[in-house]
């Protein structure tokens, strides 16, 4: 088939074009007539890529309260994946942004996206046929869709078109028949598994590797450990690290440093904002070699099943304010938020995920990172 | 003493924080089991008759969040179109008009939408809504094979796009229409159209993939297909602790957490304080925003090895001369209440210099504590020093004026003072011999008689005893000696 005929489309010219003196009138009497730029390739178009393409009919403005109500911070992308929240309005709330725009001190600035955002529209192709020609990757292919749905905004769409939050790649399996499929396994929506990597005296274990468990105790003592494996950081964004209790009679802490790996210290002294859980079954916590502890006792008991996190909001300038909670067992899932155990500030990013063991088979399980990569 | 504590979702803390910082949940309803028409109309020129087919929609599937929508007032909702696909069974066109033949089979087609839409629905009963969204909002894509071939485009609808969502019954329609157009040379433009009509039914959000839809759901945080009843709050006492003071309150902190919606949970407790020796069970009780109470307890046992503490220590005191002080009261209190056994070491009669008096406290339990007074005794008051003409009592003197004169000496200070004459010491009381002679100065002559009374020859007016105390303050007397 021509690119002509292509570009032309919409089951038009169906039949008609082999009538004599017949011609499809491709303008589509006002309602249409775009071009096609995107191109999928040859079928089947059975992967996916995701684009988050902006609006140029809508340009970002000081978001009304409407807006503020059903807008997704971009901060917190990677975290609404995980709770499967969408609009198609994202909030900027950089003082940059907000300042560039005159908004009020905290009124964000809103960004309206063509496609639901932090999803990011899911656009069916063969990426084996159109990669790495004529898309380089799949942001040179989210320009071309951008171009189709603003005819001659080929410099807007240089910029304001690109893959979605952690969306870098093709997704294979994404679609079918050409049709965008949702039932896919779309690992965007899931925590993702802390690699545990530079361990001390300590395992990994479970489906995803990502439990870590003391296996050695030559001294004992906080000296075993592990942290997150190089590049496995928090660099911006919200985020969060969470594991699951199974046992209650051993000590352990797990939560950020800030640096990139290797981190070849099993201790407690360059864990910046740890969950620290005591043999006694109470949770406390460890801020940069410090034991911080509520007045003397415990912020709470804790249970086997019950998941401790630690949040990261970003402040904008390098450093993110902390949240200490706890997820009982009972709540399942990412939209339970649990108990706000303590809020710190100052984690300066980058964060990598840290952990130390005290007691021979002190554990963290199912230890999951939430991130924009 | 009561304590009030509202707990909330960790998100609803910070500013920054995840999903519920926002009032609105952004989760989507799903239109899904989507079926229907395709109508494809096609007018032509004379004498190829016209076009008609209808194909079947096969499925697809619609997002549009949130999922309750967004209130507007009077019953108006706003949503947003998120995500559209609508497969059509495969077909095939075929034409013959005037000699000519074309078939073009489509063994793939879909239509999805292309970018979010945000529309109004306006009530049509009871939680059944009608909406209209203009065709140049709302931009149709598809990607079709057609003999073969890709073939992929976007297209407005000609038509405003209706449709319904009937929340109580679960369903949603909606129809499309897609205007097509040929021209034929001479003869002109031929239009047709492609209508489309869809149905689903809706699916909202569940979170916690119980099968039971959040809006449906008695705890839509908590798996309970069966819709059983589920605890919620979740309140969970801290530890049980042994306290080692009755006014430590620190026992740890509960947790309480609405399970079911994530909603704040106000925290209150019955501890006393102070705490009581012994154990106290102390219930704590959460209830959330919809009135459910739970309530868990901990037992706080205080055993008292805590010392009392002293409130008052009197000052210090400074004082000119030796003797008594008048030290004050001291007061303690103790954390477990009584009152508390005071003493203090101080003694009867403070001497020159710094003296520290140590307090001492002990409660019902044997905990001590102490505390520190320094009395300070900075002596300016000389002695006082007397020389008197007496007789000795002894057989060895008579008392003739062979013998003497004799002198009782004698000194007063509260401080210890000491005398001296003649370069020797004299003690308070003594009685010594001064023999008067021309020659000035004092001289000691020696002891006599059985009592060693000191005997002195002294010059005219140099008679004279000196008194000096510990602190250096002197003070002297004349012995009133007859002439030589």
């Amino acid at each position: 088939m021509s690119d002509s005929l292509k570009k032309l489309s919409w089951l038009w010219p169906l039949a008609f074009l082999a009538l004599p003196n017949c011609a499809l009138d491709s303008t589509g009497h006002g309602t249409g007539g775009v071009t096609t730029h995107f191109n999928p390739g040859d079928p089947p178009f059975d992967s996916a890529i995701f684009c988050d393409i902006e609006d140029i009919t809508a340009s970002p403005h000081c978001a009304s309260p409407d807006e503020v109500n059903a807008g997704v911070p971009l901060t917190q992308a990677a975290i609404d994946l995980t709770l499967n929240q969408k609009s198609n309005i994202g909030l900027d709330y950089s003082p940059a942004a907000i300042s560039a725009h005159g908004c009020s001190p905290g009124q964000p600035v809103a960004i309206t996206f063509q496609g639901p955002f932090p999803d990011g529209a899911q656009l069916c192709l063969n990426c084996g046929s159109v990669m790495p020609s004529p898309y380089p990757d799949p942001s040179a292919a989210c320009v071309d869709r951008c171009k189709d749905l603003n005819d001659g905004a080929d410099d807007f769409c240089a910029s304001h078109a690109h893959t979605s939050t952690n969306a870098p790649d093709c997704v294979g399996g994404a679609c079918t028949d050409e049709s965008a499929l949702t039932d896919f396994d779309n690992k965007r929506r899931t925590p993702e598994p802390v690699i545990w990597d530079y361990t001390v005296d300590s395992g990994t274990s479970g489906a995803d590797d990502n439990t870590l468990t003391r296996n050695v105790e030559t001294v004992p003592g906080f000296n075993a450990g592990a942290s997150s494996k190089m590049g496995q950081t928090i660099t911006h964004g919200d985020g969060y690290v969470e594991f699951t209790v199974a046992e209650t009679d051993k000590a352990r802490v797990c939560g950020f440093s800030t640096g990139e790996p290797p981190d070849l210290e099993p201790g407690l002294a360059d864990i910046g904002f740890g969950i620290r859980l005591s043999a006694a079954g109470g949770v406390v916590i460890e801020e940069g070699g410090a034991l911080i502890t509520n007045g003397g006792a415990d912020f709470a008991p804790y249970a086997p099943g019950d998941r401790l996190r630690v949040s990261v909001a970003d402040n904008f300038d390098g450093t993110a304010n902390v949240t200490y909670s706890l997820i009982p067992a009972a709540c399942a899932g990412p939209a339970c938020n649990g108990m706000v155990l303590r809020t710190a500030t100052g984690a300066a990013y980058p964060l990598r995920v840290d952990a130390s063991l005290k007691e021979l088979g002190a554990s963290l399980v199912d230890v999951r990172i939430v991130r924009i990569k | 003493m009561k304590t009030i504590w509202t707990l909330l979702l960790a998100s609803s803390l910070i500013a920054a924080a995840p999903a519920a910082a926002r009032a609105t949940d952004l989760q989507p309803m799903v239109i899904q089991g989507v079926g229907g028409n395709m109508h494809i109309h096609q007018s032509t020129p004379f004498p190829c008759p016209d076009l008609d087919a209808d194909v079947a929609v096969i499925g697809g599937r619609f997002e549009i969040a949130p999922a309750e929508g967004q209130d507007l007032g009077r019953g108006a909702k706003r949503f947003v179109l998120t995500r559209g696909t609508v497969r059509i069974h495969p077909f095939t066109v075929s034409v013959s008009c005037l000699g000519d033949d074309e078939r073009r089979a489509y063994s793939a087609l879909s239509v999805q939408v292309s970018g979010a839409v945000s529309f109004i629905a306006l009530p049509s009963g009871p939680g059944a809504y009608t909406f209209v969204i203009p065709p140049g909002d709302i931009l149709l894509y598809e990607a079709a094979t057609a003999n073969g071939a890709p073939e992929t485009g976007d297209r407005h609808p000609r038509d405003p796009v209706t449709g319904t969502i009937d929340t109580r019954a679960g369903t949603a329609t909606m129809h499309v229409v897609v205007a097509t157009r040929i021209h034929v040379d001479v003869l002109g433009d031929f239009d047709g159209a492609l209508t489309t009509d869809l149905s689903g039914s809706l699916v909202f959000p569940d979170k916690d993939g119980d099968g039971v839809a959040d809006r449906n759901d008695n705890c839509p945080l908590v798996a309970n297909a069966d819709q059983s009843p589920v605890v919620s709050p979740l309140v969970r006492a801290p530890a049980d602790i042994t306290l080692h003071s009755c006014l430590n309150a620190h026992v740890g902190g509960p947790v309480a957490v609405d399970i079911c919606e994530g909603g704040p949970v106000t925290v209150t407790d019955n501890a006393p304080f102070p705490y009581p020796l012994g154990p106290t069970v102390v219930t704590w009780t959460g209830e959330d925003s919809h009135g459910h109470v739970e309530s868990d307890t901990q037992t706080v046992t205080v055993v008292d090895t805590t010392a009392p503490t002293f409130t008052f220590v009197p000052p210090d005191i400074t004082v000119a001369d030796c003797g008594h002080v008048r030290l004050g009261h001291a007061v303690a209190v103790d954390d477990c209440g009584g009152t508390p056994f005071l003493k203090n070491d101080a003694p009867n009669s403070f001497g020159p210099g710094a003296t520290t008096v140590t307090w001492k406290a002990k409660d019902d339990a044997g905990n001590r504590t102490t505390a520190a007074q320094i009395i300070t005794v900075h002596d300016v008051k000389p002695p006082v020093v007397a020389c008197v003409r007496t007789r000795p009592h002894d057989h060895d003197h008579h008392g003739d004026d062979e013998d003497g004169p004799f002198f009782e000496v004698s000194t007063r200070d509260n401080c210890t003072a000491r005398m001296r004459f003649g370069g020797q010491k004299l003690h308070d009381g003594e009685i010594i011999e001064i023999t008067p002679t021309h020659r000035p100065g004092v001289v000691f002559l020696g002891t006599e008689g059985h009592d060693h009374i000191k005997h002195f020859k002294a010059g005219p007016g140099d008679a004279v005893i000196t008194s000096t105390d510990d602190s250096g303050n002197r003070a002297t007397a004349a012995c009133p000696l007859p002439r030589p």
